[in-house]
């Protein structure tokens, strides 16, 4: 068994789970919506990234904070102009929402070509922690995931925009009844949303490459992670990450890689027949 | 005051205001990188000593015969074209290389007078089989459009072994003949010796068959062997899509009687990953820990360019020789960042960088001309699968797809990648010599836009080694 690369290797990645998968949890925990999209946040941050990088010749810090901030729009933009409107029936919002990925595919596929693309590392060399050979990029973006992960959680936690959304997340018609404007909650949430899965596509990017059809895995992975942390449960995303990130890790290690894509969708499935709301499934308070 | 319906209004507007500018960043982006592209430098060097040029076979039917022999010159409209067919992933470098060599040739032979008094014309439909999640039915989709709606009187094309084997299928329906310039599995071929009345239509242009793949690139490891007796350890990475499953157990099989030692961990002796892989940490790690000097590589996707990067990135001491289809492509050193350097691909003698005859510099020279950069095997055999229904039209004097079919059989002919004969499963014959027969070549990448031959030995240069190895 080679324990320290399961470490190593199932760590880092938890930690950019855990980032695309926050998104997943605000929107579907305060917004009510299950946004089969998400992973093309992931996708058109990653592209966004490379394209700032090596097109426009715009530096990484600041092509990173472009992907953030157009994912940001983007997620918005879905809500209002797709979303909201269909937004008291679940099917349609999973069906336009499935609908929207698929055009975002195509679109991307359309400017960019169908192979991947693979951005230069922000920074480049190895290192070894616990003797393992890793990319610093690696451990970059891990560090920056949960660093924004972090942010996230606590701009949920203490600020006043934090707690309008929890209030938005525990009961929405009542916080609409104390002034609290349940569209604006839901824009803002949806941003995050895109925001989050766009930062870890534009630092996971450069690791393994992306292609249009990216946001598929993504979103696999994304509603894995929730499903089993519990919807809505923040500190439940986060530990999820880490038990999909690990089990994939190991299965890749110990049977094969070709069995890694396996491990979200059986995580869901068990999930859902075992535990429906998950480890830690209540809706934060 | 502001009501319901009046407030949902003024928010799709402000939706539809931000996807505007959205799009907009997004064209202006894309503008800018359609616009600004570096193009790839047309002219790949290579350090081999060029020794082809005067060994051009004079007894096989040349390109050029073609062009000598035609009758007349087509000068008006009204003629009614003879539709070649490019079936083939057309937003990918394997079906726009089919296309592009493709039409060059037909470009040639127009100018030339066309075929039986009639210009070629190129009609195209898009497979998407490249892409590993499309299904094989989008490819027998296109070729039905290119049969009944673009009328192809033939067609080439082809990627993905599992979408031609299926398209096989449909060849004793439409009765024309099938070129392939980019599938080599094996069982293509059987299907011809097997039931050859009904897959008669079938031709393997390019590359040769896996057999031949895999005994080529067993002549480099014998060879490699030789030349650095102490790199003995190899270990086997493949995608685990069915033309490797059938080329490994021949590696493994020969690889040991060569006196090399396959280190693989994994009970099938290799280690398959899936095709359209992005994360390739797992199997850079078990390359490192199982101590092996030697990757033998089998991609067919474009999933090795990160596999590639991953490598470089780890400085995993093991250096990659094998087939990397996406590495042929001279846009691989840029999509790697560089990571490239070092890595060793089959490719077909053609392909070096280095033409070995007189057709094949031309060939080289007009595609980098026209297209701006260099070809890879499958704009060869498209090139060459063009030439091949000419002559046979020509010989045959129709376009009828079952008439053509003794005469294609019959093809005898020079090309870039050396002599053009088919045997009894209408492969192309493969022979070390490529005045016998269809030949190949290993080449290690050296530097943009550069291979550097390292076999076969009458144009080899030492291969170089990564140097944290």
């Amino acid at each position: 068994m080679v324990l320290p690369e399961i470490l190593v290797f199932g760590g880092l990645l938890g930690a950019v789970y855990a980032l695309l998968s926050l998104g997943f949890s605000l929107s579907y925990g305060v917004a009510r919506i299950l946004n089969l999209a998400h992973g093309s946040f992931y996708m058109i941050g990653g592209y966004i990234y490379y394209a700032f990088l090596t097109m426009a010749g715009v530096d990484s810090v600041e092509s990173l904070l472009v992907a953030v901030a157009l994912t940001f729009l983007l997620g918005m933009a879905l809500y209002l102009g797709l979303v909201r409107p269909v937004r008291s029936t679940p099917v349609r919002v999973l069906l336009v929402t499935l609908s929207a990925a698929i055009v975002a595919q195509e679109v991307v596929s359309l400017a960019f070509g169908d192979r991947g693309v693979g951005a230069p590392f922000i920074i480049g060399g190895i290192s070894m922690p616990l003797g393992v050979v890793v990319e610093n990029q690696r451990i970059l973006a891990a560090i920056v995931s949960l660093a924004m992960f972090l942010a996230v959680w606590l701009l949920i936690r203490v600020t006043k925009l934090g707690r309008a959304v929890r209030a938005v997340a525990q009961d929405a018609e009542a916080a609409s009844l104390m002034g609290i404007n349940d569209t604006r909650i839901s824009l803002i949430t949806l941003g995050l949303s895109g925001a989050t899965a766009g930062l870890a596509g534009a630092l996971l990017g450069p690791l393994t490459g992306i292609s249009p059809d990216a946001w598929l895995n993504a979103t696999v992975v994304a509603f894995a992670v929730v499903i089993l942390g519990g919807l809505g449960s923040i500190p439940g995303t986060f530990l999820a990450a880490f038990l999909v990130s690990y089990s994939q890790v190991v299965v890749a290690f110990e049977v094969s890689s070709s069995y890694e894509i396996i491990v979200p969708l059986a995580v869901i499935a068990v999930a859902v027949l075992v535990r429906p709301k998950g480890l830690l499934g209540k809706v934060e308070e | 005051m502001l009501t319901r319906r009046s407030g949902m209004a003024r928010s799709a507007a402000i939706a539809v205001l931000v996807v505007i500018v959205i799009a907009a960043v997004a064209g202006v982006v894309s503008y800018y990188y359609v616009s600004t592209a570096p193009a790839t430098t047309s002219t790949a060097t290579s350090t081999a000593t060029s020794t082809a040029t005067s060994t051009q076979t004079v007894t096989s039917t040349g390109i050029s015969t073609l062009i000598s022999t035609s009758v007349k010159t087509v000068t008006s409209t009204g003629v009614q074209p003879i539709n070649i067919g490019i079936l083939a992933p057309l937003t990918d470098v394997t079906g726009i290389d089919e296309k592009e060599g493709a039409q060059l040739a037909v470009t040639e032979i127009n100018d030339h007078g066309g075929v039986l008094g009639r210009p070629l014309q190129i009609v195209s439909e898009d497979t998407q089989e490249a892409d590993p999640t499309i299904p094989v039915s989008t490819g027998l989709a296109a070729m039905n459009r290119i049969v009944t709606v673009d009328h192809a009187q033939v067609i080439i094309g082809g990627e993905r072994s599992d979408v031609v084997l299926a398209e096989e299928q449909q060849l004793p329906k439409y009765k024309i003949p099938f070129l392939d310039t980019g599938a080599a599995d094996t069982s293509l071929g059987q299907q011809v010796i097997q039931n050859y009345s009904l897959y008669k239509y079938f031709f393997m242009v390019s590359p040769v068959n896996s057999t031949s793949l895999a005994t080529g690139l067993i002549s480099f490891y014998g060879y490699f062997h030789y030349v650095e007796p102490n790199y003995t350890k190899v270990y086997i990475l493949a995608e685990d899509i069915a033309v490797w499953h059938a080329l490994v157990p021949v590696l493994q099989y020969f690889l040991p009687q060569l006196g090399f030692t396959i280190v693989n961990p994994q009970s099938a002796g290799a280690d398959y990953f899936p095709y359209g892989s992005t994360d390739f940490t797992t199997q850079m790690t078990n390359v490192r820990t199982s101590g092996a000097q030697i990757i033998c590589l089998l991609a067919a996707g474009q999933d090795s360019v990160q596999l590639i990067q991953t490598w470089a990135n780890l400085q995993v001491p093991a250096i990659p020789m094998g087939i990397d289809v996406a590495a042929e492509s001279p846009s691989f050193w840029g999509q790697t960042n560089g990571a490239a350097k070092y890595e060793t691909i089959e490719v077909g003698i053609g392909d070096t960088g280095t033409p070995i005859n007189t057709i094949g510099a031309n060939f080289y020279a007009n595609y980098s001309k026209y297209y701006n950069t260099l070809p890879i095997y499958t704009a060869d055999g498209a090139y060459e699968s063009v030439y091949i229904i000419a002559h046979a039209m020509q010989a045959a004097g129709t376009t009828n797809g079952t008439a053509l079919i003794p005469y294609i059989e019959k093809t005898n002919m020079t090309g870039p990648d050396g002599l053009i004969r088919f045997d009894k499963s209408h492969n192309v014959i493969y022979n070390e010599d490529y005045t016998k027969g269809g030949a190949l070549s290993m080449v290690q990448w050296t530097a943009f836009n550069t291979y550097t031959p390292v076999w076969p030995p009458t144009v080899a240069k030492p291969i170089s080694l990564p140097p944290w190895m």
